[in-house]
């Protein structure tokens, strides 16, 4: 089936796409909502500049659509970007927001198209485990107890995943980073044709969250 | 059959006929004689041998007690005493007369329903008199008087016989003025002591021997009598013809409560549950066909029994296996065994009914002040102390591998003694120890190193602090990390009344909810605040003022999370906050719950709450300590320059006979070292004790050094912390 999928340039939505592709789905359009609203219920917002990066990478034409970031208008924003594709479903990477997947969910159902979820209620860990094998990802925004700045520009692999259960046990955080914990930016995955490397960043500290900010970043050959 | 058997026949049998019971106490000033008499009485029960008492201090479980001549432990003893051709069976528990232990004094106080008040009689009544009297009042035990060491008023005072009958007059005069000042209702209810009717007693704990006006019928021995037996010298005589645990046991069985009599009024005092209930009707009456009710008043490591929790049975009776529960806690766990005492030692038993001191074993996670039951009830009220802990020192092993050792023996002696608060420092892994004074935390220290032979360091003791507003601020928004969740605080200091509600364990979130809010109301607050308590820590209050807030049930256990999280560590210098009024006024969540965990919703709290304390006037408070000096007057001076020189007040000063009596207060902080130099500025002629006397606002002057001092200490950021730290302003 050829699907468009929605992308923050995150660990999540790229591996879904990842398993889309896998499973021999052809993905044709990539989608970002990109909102004025820095606190988003529903969409990524750091770094989301880096969607265009992705796009090239991975070849796939990038549609970005504008949002205001207002509470439930964020998804007329999203449902205005599905009617200019030509697809019978969408790919996104919502492993347990109910927020999230049940809002996408309505809306692709009143256009009639399928929602390809593959990340769906499965195990965190094993999800985790699963990605950095395949991905390269870099954690860009902390925002729960018991981060610090050094969370920030980190690459994700066994020991990033040993440490984020640790702090699940102390400070019940969400390991994947559902509950808002943290985000992430993918480097390079298995269907880039080149990987986009982070050329100047910054990071930014306040008493409980942090951003790494990327000021410049580029493609290179693999 | 050996003297011992026999003496255990009586006891059993005793022990079903609670008419015959009596569960007394002893208390007096610190000296006046407890541990003598003590001793005395049970040589006189025959327990422990003529000769020895006096010399081997039977109560007294630990050698620097005997070294400073101070009780540290209540523990229970029994006797057998013969009164008008019947025997009663007296179940004495020893209650520590120092300061440093007034939780444990108040503790012994609930098992009792009566005790006998000991009053030197050259001293007279003393502050720490007025102490334990008060103690016993409240708990509504019943007081008996015995004026001691009478002989010292003729042998070394040489007052003559008039001088000495008005002397002791006077100390009951003045016991009853106490009575009367802290009780009308009950002193004219017939609490007032009156040696007429046989209340009151005198004589010699020493030398054994005592009078009172019903013996002086009977042996024909007065005040003339004594008096010149005295001067001659011939104790020995006195203590054969009036002997002393006689004359004091014939005063405590009429004069003091069996449990049956006492129990009925008692238990409205010391139980807060509904008295119509199963268990509260069982226990007004005693009944030991009631369901088990006791209370632990005591626990105590035993080489080869382990925990021994020893406590009073006001209901039902306890046999080996059964199966019973304590408060607060999920599991039930079965009675190994049941004991009772005889003398000083337990003595394993089949059962033991309502009204009787008992020992059990086998019971986990019991501490002091534990309520153990057979069906679910309201546990006994937190027992009330006085007091709260003042100073901490951090001990460390000498060795590292005594760690595991010393992490238990501090865990057992906190059960032991629950003013003795143990906590670990999360950061630098010190084991703290917080107690009463200096010389509390000494003991302790002695009895880890030489009871349990572990070598250990100990820092110099440090003041414990408290924080607190002076203002109100707010409302202070909080915001999650993942700025999804928002929080509205607001601060101000809550009001004394309330606070006393909470310190004395009326108010507690235990207590059900329409009584608290009337309490509440009753101490000047508002109904809709409360209304709306939602949680209780230390003495400060978190309020949720807000209304129809979707999710926010689910929310609120983490909400107090964060909040006692800041009442335990405050912003200033990480000390416990005090008497402050936390309010939530408003709450804005993300409707995903997994965007609202304790990672977002904890922190949120925290810098919300910590901000609006900062700019709620935020203050350091130290704890006092109220000091009491008897020196002669000549040295009075130097005694009130002990005070003075230490940023204390002298608040009143009088003199009694050749001594003058100082009353001051001074902080905490200032009285390291005071015994010694007391001791050197007066000779050692002043006599001294302090009384815990609360928290107070440090002087302005001291409070950025105190602060940086204690944030040093605990190695944080010297800078004073600011609002803007934790929320956008
Ligand atoms: N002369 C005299 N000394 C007594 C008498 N009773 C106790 N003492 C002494 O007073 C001191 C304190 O007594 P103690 O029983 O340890 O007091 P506690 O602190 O109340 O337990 C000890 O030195 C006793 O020997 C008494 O009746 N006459």
């Amino acid at each position: 089936m050829k699907l468009a999928a929605l992308v923050s340039g995150g660990k999540d939505s790229t591996f879904a796409m990842y398993k889309a592709l896998q499973a021999g789905h052809e993905v044709i359009d990539l989608i970002t909502i990109k909102s004025q609203n820095p606190n988003s219920y529903m969409y990524h917002t750091p770094n989301i500049h880096l969607t265009e990066l992705f796009s090239k990478a991975s070849g796939i034409p990038l549609l970005v659509e504008e949002s205001s970031g207002e509470k439930e208008r964020e998804l007329e924003d999203l449902e205005r970007a599905l009617h200019k594709v030509d697809v019978g479903g969408v790919v996104v990477g919502v492993i347990e927001s109910e927020y999230q997947a049940s809002r996408v969910e309505r809306i692709c159902k009143s256009l009639g198209l399928d929602v390809y979820a593959p990340l769906w209620h499965q195990d965190s860990e094993v999800l985790l485990r699963e990605m950095v094998q395949v991905l390269d990802i870099r954690i860009t925004h902390v925002a729960a107890f018991g981060f610090d700045k050094s969370w920030l520009g980190r690459k994700m692999d066994e020991k990033t995943i040993e440490d984020l259960k640790t702090l699940k046990g102390r400070y019940g955080i969400h390991i994947s980073g559902e509950g808002g914990e943290y985000e992430s930016v993918v480097l390079d995955a298995p269907f880039f044709a080149k990987k986009i490397e982070l050329v100047k960043t910054k990071k930014i500290w306040c008493e409980d969250y942090g951003t790494l900010e990327i000021l410049e970043a580029m493609l290179r050959n693999k | 059959m050996t003297r011992r058997k026999k003496m255990v026949e009586r006891v059993k049998k005793l022990m079903n006929k609670p008419e015959k019971i009596r569960d007394i106490g002893i208390v007096a000033h610190i000296d006046h004689g407890k541990t003598t008499l003590t001793d005395s009485l049970l040589a006189g029960a025959g327990i422990i041998s003529q000769e020895l008492a006096g010399t081997q201090l039977f109560m007294d479980y630990y050698e620097l007690e005997q070294q400073r001549g101070i009780t540290i432990n209540a523990a229970n003893v029994s006797m057998v005493h013969e009164f008008e051709g019947e025997e009663y069976l007296i179940n004495l528990i020893d209650t520590p007369g120092h300061i440093d232990f007034g939780g444990d004094v108040t503790r012994a106080m609930r098992a009792v329903d009566g005790a006998i008040v000991v009053v030197d009689a050259v001293e007279g009544v003393m502050p720490q008199t007025e102490t334990v009297l008060r103690q016993a009042l409240r708990e509504n035990v019943k007081p008996v008087l015995f004026i001691n060491k009478v002989d010292r008023l003729i042998n070394e005072l040489k007052v003559d016989k008039k001088e000495m009958q008005l002397r002791l007059s006077k100390i009951i005069d003045d016991v009853n003025e106490l009575i009367k000042g802290m009780s009308k209702e009950k002193y004219e209810q017939g609490w007032k002591v009156d040696a007429s009717d046989g209340s009151v007693a005198f004589g010699s704990a020493l030398y054994k021997w005592a009078i009172s006006v019903p013996s002086m019928k009977q042996s024909g021995i007065g005040f003339n009598e004594v008096y010149d037996y005295c001067q001659k010298d011939d104790v020995k005589s006195l203590a054969e013809k009036c002997p002393l645990h006689q004359i004091l046991l014939d005063m405590v069985i009429p004069h003091l409560p069996n449990p049956l009599e006492a129990q009925k009024d008692r238990i409205s005092v010391i139980w807060y549950g509904d008295r119509k209930s199963i268990v509260g009707e069982a226990m007004e009456k005693c009944d030991p066909n009631g369901p088990i009710a006791l209370m632990v008043t005591d626990i105590m490591m035993d080489p080869h029994a382990g925990e021994v929790a020893t406590g009073r049975l006001f209901s039902g009776v306890l046999r080996r296996g059964q199966e019973l529960r304590v408060s607060g806690m999920p599991a039930t766990s079965r009675v190994q065994q049941v004991g009772i005492f005889i003398g000083p030692d337990r003595l394993e038993v089949e059962e033991a009914p309502a009204g009787n001191i008992v020992a059990i074993t086998g019971i986990k996670d019991v501490i002091v002040g534990s309520t153990i039951s057979s069906i679910e009830m309201t546990p006994f009220e937190s027992i009330k102390y006085v007091s709260e802990p003042v100073v901490t020192v951090a001990v460390e092993a000498e060795h590292t591998k005594d760690l595991p050792k010393l992490i238990e023996v501090l865990r057992q002696l906190s059960k032991e003694d629950p003013t003795l608060k143990v906590e670990i420092d999360e950061e630098t892994g010190e084991h703290l120890i917080s107690g009463m004074g200096e010389l509390h935390l000494e003991i302790v220290a002695y009895r880890i190193e030489h009871d349990h032979k572990i070598p250990i360091t100990t820092s110099p003791p440090i003041v414990v602090y408290r924080e607190t507003v002076q203002g109100r601020a707010g409302p202070v928004e909080g915001k999650s990390p993942n700025r999804h969740n928002r929080f509205y605080i607001t601060v101000e200091p809550l009001p004394k009344e309330v606070i006393q509600l909470i310190k004395s364990g009326a108010v507690s979130m235990r207590v059900k909810e329409l009584e608290r809010r009337q309490l509440l109301m009753d101490a000047g607050m508002d109904k809709e605040e409360a209304k709306n308590l939602a949680g209780i820590y230390g003495s400060n209050v978190l309020l949720d003022m807000t209304k129809g807030i979707q999710y926010l049930r689910e929310t609120m256990e983490l909400i107090l999370e964060g909040f006692e999280d800041v009442m335990r560590n405050g912003p200033l210098a990480k000390e416990p906050c005090q008497g402050i009024k936390v309010k939530l006024v408003d709450v804005k969540l993300h409707e995903d719950a997994v965007h609202r965990g304790p990672a977002q919703v904890i922190p949120a709290i925290r810098h919300a709450i910590h901000a609006s304390i900062l700019m709620a006037n935020p203050a350091i408070l130290e704890p006092i300590l109220d000091v009491y000096i008897h020196v002669p007057a000549d040295q009075m001076g130097s005694a009130s320059r002990e005070i003075q020189g230490r940023r204390g007040q002298i608040l009143d000063v009088h003199s009694e006979g050749d001594l003058v009596i100082i009353r001051g207060k001074a902080p905490v902080a200032e009285l390291f070292g005071f015994a010694g130099d007391i001791r050197s500025a007066t000779e050692g002629r002043a006599l001294w004790s302090t009384e815990y006397a609360g928290f107070e606002v440090l002087p302005s002057n001291l409070q950025v050094d105190i602060i940086r001092q204690i944030r040093q200490r605990k190695g944080l950021k010297l800078e004073m912390p600011k609002p803007s730290d934790y929320v956008d302003l």
